[in-house]
């Protein structure tokens, strides 16, 4: 009897989990501005922005200007500047999340899918979470200008991936591509 | 874009920058200025001299593509510049300092002079800055020093 109620809710589970991966299959909005944002994160000029608005952010030159000439004002810059650079840092896990869902598009649609790619990419991915969360972190606890070197570090790890997702995208059929983004 | 129309973008921005904003004094007045040729409510730019000129598109692309330019100068301005920029440009309105202070903390003018389509995370950004450097200028005018040598000396 015991089995049996066990089997049961392990069967009413793997329903609704497969409710739920049918429900998310009609998120179609989603998805387009996903693939648009993910397009636009793959432009070489939108890699480069980010990563000099990152530098902007994280730059000691403003702290340093304060410290010298309006030392009373160090905690109001610390404060806006800790929340511009969180900002900063959310908005680069929203174009890596944005990558990843287009690879996840194109990976539904491509049969021909090579394991030791998708590893190296799904490590990137991780990677990459854990650079944000850390970086997210140091913010917090030491501010924007002390954790530059993570920053420099999350970029590195961005550009990986957004090279890997190049290289992915580079082997598809163009007009697959855009089938797959109009989904 | 066709190529023709790509020439007159080009030439319409040059034009743009020779006959207008290069008798415009700091970025942050030719920011107001490019900001002030959009329609608040559809977002497009008018520039008629320009438009007589070249074409209406063109002339709309080259403001657009000027706002822009002129956006991202001040966003990747270290503080310091930026001070100068502002403190110029309240100079160059001869009104009272203290009185354009207070409105620029209160109506945060700031905020409507962007280009539509801007990185959210550089907008903020700017008005951070420029929050900042309101501070930094308000100090003399209310008698605190919090900084110890004004804007206009960094220059």
């Amino acid at each position: 009897m015991m089995f049996a109620l066990i089997f049961l809710a392990a069967g009413l589970g793997l329903l609704g989990l497969l409710l739920v991966l049918f429900l998310r299959m009609g998120a179609q909005p989603q998805d387009r501005t996903d693939a648009a944002a993910a397009t636009a994160l793959l432009a070489a000029d939108a890699a480069l922005w980010a990563q000099q608005l990152g530098d902007r952010i994280f730059s000691p030159a403003d702290l340093e200007f304060i410290l010298k000439e309006a030392p009373s004002l160090r905690q109001k810059l610390l404060r806006e500047r800790r929340g511009i650079a969180l900002l900063w840092i959310a908005q680069r896990k929203d174009a890596a999340r944005a990558v990843m869902r287009l690879h996840r598009a194109v990976a539904r649609a491509n049969i021909a899918l090579n394991p030791g790619f998708e590893f190296k990419l799904a490590a990137n991915y991780f990677a990459f979470l854990a650079a944000c969360a850390l970086a997210e972190c140091l913010v917090w606890l030491r501010g924007p200008f002390a954790s530059r070197k993570v920053v420099t570090s999350l970029i590195t790890v961005g550009k990986r991936m957004r090279s890997l997702s190049e290289e992915l995208l580079e082997g598809l059929d163009p007009v697959l591509l855009e089938e797959i983004r109009n989904r | 874009m066709s190529d023709i129309s790509r020439i007159d973008v080009k030439g319409a921005l040059k034009d743009l920058e020779e006959r207008t904003l290069a008798f415009i004094p700091g970025q942050i007045a030719r920011l107001l200025y490019l900001a002030s040729t959009r329609d608040y409510s559809t977002g497009c730019y008018y520039h008629d001299g320009l438009a007589f000129r070249f074409t209406k598109k063109a002339a709309e692309m080259a403001l657009e593509s000027a706002h822009r330019e002129v956006f991202e100068g001040l966003v990747f301005s270290q503080l310091e510049v930026l001070i100068q920029e502002l403190d110029g440009f309240i100079k160059s309105t001869h009104a009272e300092p203290r009185k354009i202070l207070e409105t620029w903390k209160k109506l945060q003018p700031y905020r409507v002079v962007i280009p539509q389509d801007c990185d959210p995370v550089a907008s903020e950004l700017l008005f951070s800055n420029i929050r900042i450097a309101l501070a930094i200028l308000e100090a003399p005018q209310s008698g605190n020093p919090p900084i110890q040598q004004s804007a206009s000396q960094l220059q």
